[in-house]
């Protein structure tokens, strides 16, 4: 829906500002081309006003209602102009100039004489001052929108670790990030994406340290993207990513400064969005769905221990209601005899064959999941209590559904939530090999598993293998990846993203 | 079209490697039944085997309870009779779960081959499934006692036999070793022994004694004792104990010696052109229980005692060597196996006629038995004067 075609796209952003490039010498004309500009909207305001003792100084500011601090117009710019020193101040000169050097007290203020620019800063909370007998106008900024206080981010809660999230404003996260790294070589270069919207987004990188590759590849990207609009970072996500259609994501999104300021010291490159909390990061390797923020905050073995249980949980969540279903339809002889007996009494009497009951499971607690996640949170609680109780509970003492494939759904919903950066993998991959399982038993598993481990290789993030590593035993290759080994035995950047200075710990080289 | 053929050519490969695949056997588990164990005997009015296999009758609901439950079927051969023991269940018999086959004695006499090939074959049977033989008159009473500890009796009597290796007084045997034992030409095969005995008023089976065999038929049987001394040989004592008199005055009291730990060295040596085997025998025991007041654990005591039970294990090793010898002429000890392996150039002139040397083997026995401690006394118990 928010495709256009690319002809179709010019006309329309043409047809925007026909002829509207230039200001004419008349306030009162120049009002006319603004209104025109915003007619409809009835929160743009026109405020004419002319200093009593210079005749000349007949002005006019034009902003938008809401975006725009009203106080910083009063104070900054009406005011002084209006005030009755003007005239000693002003000489002949330009008073454009005049103005803008020494009446305006605001930090940033642009001569303008693109129509263009003005429209879009005024909309972005600028305030444009048009002066009688001039076709240029000045910007001022008096951007005084109200944004959301720096919040805890809730996504990705740690009990250990800096608890500021990002919030919704450009500006703000990037004072975020610009906090974490005092550095002039930590850039941000704007872009500007959706052509409805116009939203700016921040290409942030650390000079010398992020591949130029990575970032060239990114910009073009970015560029080729054309959208109408672009309401979250997720939009760019999903536009800029590799393997497209994979339920994998190969770019990161984190609500936290502290995790973008680590990935950008490791060389890597993060996109700030307009009107998102969620910062991107890229190149994104498999590996790390199963880090944490934390695990850079504790102590390493601690750190190592649960990464080790996030794969064990990630493995468990795909794997373990195929492995039920295949043991217990094909390969009997597997399952250690009292095990198997107390399988059987729980089997016996239920209605349904063992795949049935595995999907049926399955689907429910992703449906309890998703009520949850929806639901208001006093409400809540219901879920849980119908979910848990009554449907499980129930459904076991009615004999509908057997003991052991509610166990197995409980664990395996569980375990999914130790790695909730996956979202739509582990579901789907879980019901492809519950699907093969059914068919083939344990050999259908492996097959699918084989068919994974080639997938999987086959993906890359911006050129970087998405696997890097695996199969390496390498120090260095491992030492950040499905363990992290203490900081004083991590002295160097990631190869694959850092690729000139490497040294992270900033030592001579021995 | 070369990329239309060759993902064609893919898809056949994929496709054959789903249908060539041998697992097709898509089965519910409420659908099968558990065979825990198998009985076999002989019909005594036609030429028919009798199958009996021991099912797990599973009662699903809030409290599961399992019950035991036998079949018994005839049939001309015992893929037969299983074929028609299906008829009668409805639902699947699983075998891949079965602990024990006992086999009667007649079953045993006529030539263990003919119904083990049937275990071994089987696709679902395990190879270490334990085998006995039964002392009582037919194999499927075993089963069909009924246990006392747990409700289903294979997996009793697997238990019983697991733990073997620490009470030493039957030979457990997994089907692989039995098979093996029965293909090799140096030693002769033996089974455990399971009877009917009566404990607090029920009839309950347990497992003592040795079945020996001469190639694969049965031949005879030996008591717990003489199986314990039979372990010994084999080197397969882990545990168990030792009986006898102390010694010193009057004989002294019984002690009971609790075995640790057992190594025996099977040495065979050629005298004067005669073959001898040499079995030194290095156990590790400790006093048990002193029935009656002399003091064994002191030194001298000690020494004495160690040199009784000494003696005792070589008498009785001897005796019962002598009596597989007269008695039975099988090669259970694996004195064969030994020489074959250590004495090839021997073996090779010996091996053919190795039955008519085996009877003739001379033994010596050289045990020596050391007393670690004695439990959780010091000192005898004195009564006062």
């Amino acid at each position: 829906m928010f495709f256009r075609k690319k002809d179709e796209k010019k006309t329309n952003s043409e047809s925007l500002l026909t002829d509207r490039s230039k200001l004419t010498n008349s306030v009162d004309a120049n009002i006319k081309l603004f209104k025109d500009i915003f007619i409809n909207d009835d929160t743009f305001v026109v405020r004419k006003f002319q200093n009593k003792y210079l005749k000349t100084a007949a002005c006019c500011v034009v902003y938008l209602d809401g975006m725009a601090d009203t106080e910083a117009i009063n104070e900054n710019i009406i005011q002084p102009i209006l005030g009755g020193n003007l005239k000693e101040e002003i000489s002949d000169g330009n008073l454009l100039e005049e103005l803008q050097y020494k009446v305006i007290a605001s930090s940033d203020v642009q001569e303008s004489a693109n129509i263009n620019d003005m429209v879009g800063s005024a909309i972005n909370g600028d305030t444009v001052l048009l002066v009688e007998g001039y076709t240029k106008a000045l910007i001022i900024s008096t951007k005084g929108w109200q944004t959301r206080p720096i919040d805890e981010p809730l996504a990705e809660r740690v009990v250990r670790g800096p608890r500021e999230g990002f919030v919704e404003s450009l500006i703000i996260n990037l004072s975020l990030i610009r906090r974490k790294i005092k550095n002039p070589n930590l850039k941000f270069q704007y872009k500007e994406l959706g052509l409805t919207t116009m939203t700016k987004i921040c290409v942030c990188y650390i000079e010398g340290l992020a591949s130029e590759k990575v970032l060239k590849e990114l910009v073009r990207r970015l560029d080729n993207i054309e959208i109408d609009g672009i309401l979250d970072s997720g939009y760019i996500q999903e536009l800029i990513k590799d393997a497209p259609s994979s339920p994998l994501e190969t770019v990161a999104s984190t609500e936290r400064p502290d995790n973008v300021a680590g990935k950008l010291l490791e060389g890597r490159i993060a996109v700030v969005v307009d009107g998102s909390p969620f910062v991107l990061t890229l190149p994104f390797l498999f590996v790390e769905y199963f880090h944490a923020d934390e695990d850079y905050y504790n102590d390493s073995l601690y750190a190592s221990v649960s990464r080790l249980f996030r794969m064990v949980g990630a493995f468990v969540s795909i794997l373990f209601p195929a492995i039920y279903v295949s043991l217990a339809t094909f390969h009997q002889e597997m399952i250690p005899t009292p095990l198997l007996l107390s399988i059987s009494a729980a089997r016996h009497g239920t209605p349904f064959p063992t795949i049935v009951e595995a999907v049926l499971m399955g689907f429910l607690f992703e449906i309890l999941r998703e009520t949850g996640t929806r639901m208001p949170a006093p409400i809540g609680q219901t879920v849980v209590i119908v979910g848990a109780l009554i449907l499980g509970g129930a459904a076991i003492e009615a004999r509908f559904i057997s003991a052991p494939v509610v166990i197995i759904s409980g664990l395996t919903g569980i375990t999914a939530l130790l790695t909730v950066k996956f979202k739509s993998f582990p579901i789907i991959l879980r019901l492809v090999f519950l699907f093969l399982a059914f068919l083939m038993g344990l050999y259908g598993i492996i097959f699918g598993l084989i068919g994974l481990v080639i997938y999987l290789m086959e993906i890359r993030s911006y050129g970087v293998p998405y696997m890097l590593g695996t199969g390496s035993f390498d120090e260095e290759d491992i030492n950040d990846t499905v363990i992290r080994v203490p900081w004083r035995q991590m002295p160097f950047h990631p190869r694959f993203a850092a690729v000139k200075n490497r040294d992270s710990h900033h030592r001579k080289q021995r | 079209m070369k990329f239309m053929s060759k993902i064609l050519l893919l898809m056949l490969i994929l496709a054959n490697t789903l249908f060539l695949s041998g697992c097709w056997n898509y089965q519910e588990i409420d659908r099968l039944v558990l065979v825990a164990g198998i009985a076999i005997d002989k019909s005594e009015t036609d030429d028919q085997y009798l199958l009996t296999v021991e099912t797990v009758d599973i009662k699903g609901g809030g409290e599961s309870e399992m019950n035991s439950n036998t079949i018994t079927v005839a049939g001309d051969t015992l893929f037969d009779a299983e074929k028609n023991m299906s008829s009668i269940s409805g639902k699947k018999l699983y075998f891949a779960h079965a602990r024990v086959a006992v086999l009667s004695q007649d079953v045993a006499k006529e030539g263990a081959v003919k119904v083990i090939d049937w275990l071994a074959r089987n696709v679902e049977l395990r190879e270490d499934i334990e085998v006995l033989v039964s002392q009582a008159r037919t194999a499927k009473e075993i089963l069909e006692t009924g246990s006392k500890v747990d409700q289903i009796i294979s997996f009793e009597l697997d238990r019983v036999l697991k733990n073997e290796k620490r009470i030493a007084n039957a030979p457990e045997k997994e089907l692989w070793k039995l098979i093996s034992d029965l293909e090799g030409s140096s030693i002769s095969a033996v089974l455990p022994a399971v009877s009917l005995k009566e404990v607090n008023s029920r009839i309950l089976p347990s497992v003592m004694g040795t079945a020996v065999f001469k190639k694969d038929k049965l031949v005879g049987f030996l008591n717990g004792d003489d199986t314990k001394d039979l372990l010994f040989i084999q080197d397969k004592v882990n545990g168990g104990s030792l009986v006898q008199n102390g010694g010193g005055t009057n004989n002294g009291s019984k002690v009971s010696l609790k075995i640790f730990k057992n190594t025996t060295k099977l040495k065979p040596i050629e005298k004067d052109g005669n073959l001898e085997m040499a079995i030194d025998i290095k156990t590790t025991a400790a006093i048990d229980e002193i029935a009656g007041s002399e003091n064994y654990i002191d030194e001298p005591g000690r020494l004495m005692l160690e040199k009784s039970a000494e003696e005792t294990l070589k008498r009785s090793i001897e005796d019962l060597v002598k009596e597989v010898q007269t008695k039975y002429n099988s090669d259970i000890f694996g004195f064969g196996a030994k020489v074959k392996a250590d004495r090839p150039g021997v073996w090779k002139e010996i091996g053919t006629m190795w039955e008519d040397q085996f009877k003739n083997l001379k033994v010596s026995v050289h045990p020596e038995i050391t007393i670690k401690n004695s439990a959780a006394l010091s000192q005898p118990i004195k009564i006062g004067d």
